[in-house]
């Protein structure tokens, strides 16, 4: 992988092994819950309520992971891509509720429409650097699901409005388990992606334009088509992930699929596992949507905050991932994959080497 | 150190997680736990809170009774609520953690159309059945579910009890001015009168949608004023009612009836607009004033008396108050009538559910929506809430025409 | 790949590039034979960095054609003409920051010309071919934050190097580095050189131009103020009024 020199091998493999038990766990304790294996006296290790949590954590392993192939690796810092999931949602959604399309079948329909979008909008916005682009991108985000909401034609309006739209359910067996494995795959999927980009020529020529794009274009970038490729190919991750969503939560409106706090969702947890890297954003994923859901109170372990009444916990919850924010970008601006690396121990050299990092 | 403990403790955030999914919710062999998330913070907080107050005046009341009776057996009730933060996404995990970990036997509908739609998808691929109140959208209900039910009049029905009023006065209005809103509920319940104003032999002379949120609504006053309509009604909001009604006033729009959708039953409306409130109708679900001859549970007056006593302060139960008290009347009475706490058994009975409460009558039809409550009309009479349509439940007769401005 | 038989490699016909009113090159005439090695020199400002851009296709032209074997590369992005073949230096270096200085060549090697290579695996083996040309191989796995100034510039070289481009167009490698670093990087530019490489190279070291340039071309005001042999144009009094001064003039009678 680009720039880490060696390191400590020994912290890295325990990591590796460590996260690959959680991963096993977490992937296989669902199996319990199957008919066969309740009949078999074997053990209900994770409920109906863990595989929607876990659903969820892997839809965002999914977006995280995404967003650092445009904004980790190729050092764009995208704020809309909250757009590509809504807009895989409701295509999706669509051909579902109106064409009558099987799932699966409309399934590959989301990423491959997200992603036109994406080249679509990024040949003008990726012409933007810095926070020009953020800003832009954020716009879009927010502008596309003011769009879909709002589209008429002939007085109806064309993607459901403001009543959203409803898919039909999926009437199968162990539809909860079926889609948690179907979004685990996508996040798995898209950690593939990561691991070939970060080995490809592609990947090379992304991570040269983050480091210097005027350089990469005089070695031979084509910097343009690049940006607009990662940006097409996240937002192709970001949309397969909506289109699950669609048939998973079957009920679709602007609220559900085009949130804003996802944009930034999706970023803390980049950057708290380590933007760049292939397992990061998953992991940074895990960990704060853990913590998310903890401070809204579905977890099974959850607990009164001290010191906090039950009116204030979400505002409090807020203030937290605020200041988790403010603590990882300045004092873990590699992530906690880095961190964990074993390279480097919390120490004082560590602190400042993150401040020079993160500071201008 | 910061860092650190911070990093342990998402450790054992991990560690906890993965060993702890097993502690089990608290469900005593004869105790019904309902389960209700609601956004008790975030955007929807005020209604929320009324939708709780609605649901907690019922299971007081019940469990004074010593709980609901089955089979001679009497059952405690438990109502367990999550705040969902005003968030849909949030609303469905917490409505299965209701069902997985709490163990709720049923479900009441969280506040709002978005989450009530989500909600809906968990109690049906959960078979648990949900009787909500605050979903008025009719698309929740035309999905075909199983196991969702709604005891409010649905919202195309919001202003044609506006309209059978009219039809039934002298002398006849005959034409309607529509204004709407663009939100979806809005244009529900505007789109509704498009098509039905004709069948009472009322013509809608001008349809006219605005965006949602607006303040300034006077290019829509003249509109309305430039067809001369007997007949001005608004599907919109409180803030929109009251833009209109001052717009109408400087524009000197004269009509009939003015009758908006949302906005002239809360107190802010006559705040806000003093005398030039009076003569204005609205649709609503429930007063307290209405008269309808209860089954079982409170008579309105005792109603509105229960309320008071339990809220002090708070002036008259809101209508979401009530329809919330309703749905768990509705259950109540399925769960007697299944004579079991099989949720399959107590959906059917829900199905075949037909009695008449404080509400008004709760009957579903077979998409699981009440229309057999008709939507009662109110107008402001000497800055005074009256119940005027239907006359079988009203209080004071309408009083029409509304003058001209510059006669008032 | 080239047909052009006889024709100059690269040749600049009126090139001219404004920034607001002001023309930072201003009219530029000059020709370039395949395996030549040219100096370009010239006060603080003359335009010859804006000049490298213009080729290079980081700029647009505001007038002017430029060609590459007889086909106008005008108006080509950065990419096309690194692929036709011209690498370049920049005078701030531009290293790619958290990468190895083999991944640093790498990247060059991966892209570049058409004679670059495609795959990954290909492309470090010629990262490294190069990193031992430029002198650099002992740190091809350090990252560019251990490396020094020299050999940064060492870096930018080799880089450049790595996309086999038929014409490299170097901006002030040699400057603030000391007399025995000079002969170093004179002896890394002669040995590219000696691959058969072309080479433009723009420097305020005399002993640079007068040492390995064939010829040199003296840039003044974004103009061409006079080109040929380094020893007849470095006497011109001209160029010594515009540019070296009466000092250094003395010194090179003296030496
Ligand atoms: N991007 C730019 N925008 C505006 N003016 C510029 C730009 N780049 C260069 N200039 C101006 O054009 C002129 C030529 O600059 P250039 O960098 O080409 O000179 P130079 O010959 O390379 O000088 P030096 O020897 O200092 O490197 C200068 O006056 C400079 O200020
Ligand atoms: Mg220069």
């Amino acid at each position: 992988m680009i720039g880490t020199a060696a390191s400590n091998r020994r912290w890295r493999r325990i990591f590796l092994i460590v996260g690959a038990i959680l991963a096993a766990y977490a992937l296989l304790a669902p199996l319990t819950s199957l008919e066969a294996a309740q009949s078999a006296n074997i053990p209900l290790l994770a409920d109906k309520l863990w595989f929607r949590i876990a659903t969820i954590i892997a839809m965002f392993a999914v977006m995280a992971t995404a967003w650092n192939i445009i904004g980790g690796i190729t050092g764009y810092a995208a704020f809309g891509n909250v757009a590509f999931f809504g807009i895989g949602a409701y295509t999706t959604g669509m051909l579902i509720a109106k064409a009558k399309w099987p799932f699966l079948l409309a399934l590959p329909l989301a990423p491959i429409v997200a992603a036109a979008f994406a080249a679509l909008v990024g040949l003008p916005l990726l012409r933007l650097r810095g926070h020009y682009f953020a800003v832009a991108s954020l716009g879009v985000g927010v502008a596309v699901g003011e769009l879909v909401q709002n589209i008429d034609y002939g007085g109806q309006p064309v993607f459901g409005g403001a009543s959203g739209l409803f898919l039909p359910i999926l009437r199968i067996d162990n539809r909860g388990l079926a889609f948690f494995y179907l979004m685990s795959a996508a996040a798995v999927f898209s950690i593939a992606v990561t691991w070939w980009v970060l080995r490809s020529r592609f990947g090379y020529g992304l991570i040269a334009i983050r480091e210097n794009e005027e350089a990469a274009s005089v070695l031979g970038v084509n910097t343009t088509a690049y940006k607009v490729a990662a940006f097409a190919l996240a937002a192709a991750l970001t949309g397969l992930a909506g289109g699950i969503f669609s048939q998973w939560n079957v009920f679709i409106n602007q609220e559900n699929v085009f949130p804003i706090e996802y944009n930034v969702q999706m970023i803390l947890m980049a950057l708290l596992g380590g933007t760049g890297t292939v397992f990061g954003p998953a992991a940074g994923a895990i960990l704060l949507q853990l913590l998310i859901q903890f401070l809204g109170g579905t977890l099974p372990i959850s607990f009164d905050l001290p010191f906090v009444s039950s009116d204030a916990r979400p505002i409090v919850a807020q203030v937290i991932l605020g200041l988790l924010l403010v603590v990882v970008v300045i004092f873990v601006p590699r992530g906690v994959i880095d961190f964990f690396g074993g390279r480097t121990r919390l120490s004082l050299s560590y602190l400042r080497r993150s401040l020079r990092e993160t500071s201008l | 150190m910061a860092v650190r403990r911070l990093a342990l403790l998402a450790v054992a955030a991990v560690a906890a997680f993965a060993c702890g999914t097993t502690s089990a919710g608290p469900t005593t062999g004869s105790t019904i736990t309902l389960g209700a998330p609601l956004g008790l913070t975030g955007s929807l907080t005020k209604e929320s809170q009324l939708t709780q107050q609605g649901y907690n005046l019922w299971s007081d009341w019940i469990n004074a009774r010593g709980g609901i009776l089955v089979n001679n057996v009497k059952h405690p009730v438990v109502i367990k609520y999550y705040d969902d933060t005003s968030n849909s996404n949030q609303s469905a995990v917490l409505m299965q953690k209701l069902i997985t970990e709490d163990k709720a036997n049923f479900l009441l509908g969280p506040y709002g159309s978005g989450a009530t739609a989500t909600d809906a998808v968990v109690a049906e691929t959960n078979q648990i059945p949900m009787v909500e109140a605050n979903g008025a959208a009719q698309s929740i209900f035309n999905q075909g579910y199983k196991y969702t039910f709604g005891v409010l009049s649905p919202a195309n029905e919001y202003l044609q009890g506006v309209i059978d009023m009219a039809a039934t006065l002298t002398p006849k209005p005959t034409t309607v001015a529509m204004l709407s809103a663009d939100d979806n509920f809005s244009l529900e319940v505007a789109n509704a009168i498009n098509t039905y104003a004709p069948t009472k032999g009322m013509n809608v002379v001008l349809f006219k949608k605005y965006k949602n949120g607006a303040t300034n609504l006077t290019a829509e006053v003249q509109a309305a004023k430039a067809v001369n309509a007997d007949i001005v009604l608004n599907s919109g909001h409180l803030q929109e009612a009251i833009a209109i009604n001052k717009a109408a006033k400087e524009q000197k729009l004269n009509a009939k009836i003015f009758a908006y959708s949302v906005g002239p039953s809360t107190p802010d409306f006559i705040t806000a607009l003093g005398a030039d409130a009076n003569f204005v109708y609205d649709g609503s679900q429930w007063t307290p004033q209405v008269k309808y001859t209860p089954a079982f549970y409170l008579s309105e007056a005792d109603y509105v008396a229960a309320y008071k006593a339990k809220y002090p302060g708070l002036g008259d139960p809101d209508y979401h108050v009530a329809e919330s008290t309703a749905a768990c009347l509705a259950l109540q009475r399925a769960i007697e009538n299944a004579g079991s706490l099989d949720a399959t058994k107590v959906r059917d009975a829900l199905a075949k559910l037909d009695v008449t409460v404080f509400f008004g009558q709760i009957k579903f039809d077979s998409r699981g929506i009440n229309i057999y409550k008709p939507m009662v009309v109110e107008q402001i009479q000497n800055g005074v809430h009256h119940t005027v349509f239907p006359a079988t439940v009203a209080d004071a007769k309408p009083m029409y025409p509304t003058p001209n401005w510059d006669q008032r | 790949m080239s047909t052009a038989p006889a024709g100059p490699q690269l040749e600049l016909r009126g090139v001219t590039k404004r920034f607001g009113g002001v023309a930072a090159v201003d009219g530029v005439n000059f020709e370039i034979a395949k395996g030549d090695i040219v100096g370009i020199i010239g006060p603080n400002g003359a335009g010859k960095t804006t000049l490298l851009n213009c080729i290079s296709g980081v700029y647009h032209l505001d007038g002017g054609d430029i060609k590459l074997n007889g086909s106008s590369i005008a108006g080509m992005a950065p990419h096309r003409v690194a692929r036709l073949g011209i690498g370049r230096t920049f005078q701030i270096v531009k290293p790619f920051g958290s990468m190895t200085a083999r991944e640093n060549v790498g990247i060059g090697a991966l892209f570049g010309s058409a004679h670059a290579r495609r795959g990954v695996k290909q492309a470090f083996a010629l990262a490294d071919e190069v990193l031992a040309l430029v002198g650099l191989k002992a740190k091809a796995d350090l990252p560019v934050s251990a490396l020094t100034i020299p050999d940064r510039k060492r870096l930018e070289v080799a880089r450049a190097v790595a996309t086999r481009p038929q014409l490299l167009l170097l901006d002030e490698v040699m400057a603030g580095l000391n007399n025995v670093e000079i002969d170093e990087a004179l002896e890394m530019v002669r040995s590219v050189h000696a691959t058969g490489v072309t080479v433009l190279l723009i420097e305020h070291v005399m002993r640079v131009i007068v040492g390995v340039c064939r010829r040199a071309i003296v840039l003044d005001s974004g103009q061409v103020l006079a080109q040929g042999e380094p020893e007849v144009v470095l006497r011109d009094e001209r160029v010594i009024q515009a540019y070296l001064g009466e000092r250094y003039a003395k010194r090179l009678k003296s030496s």
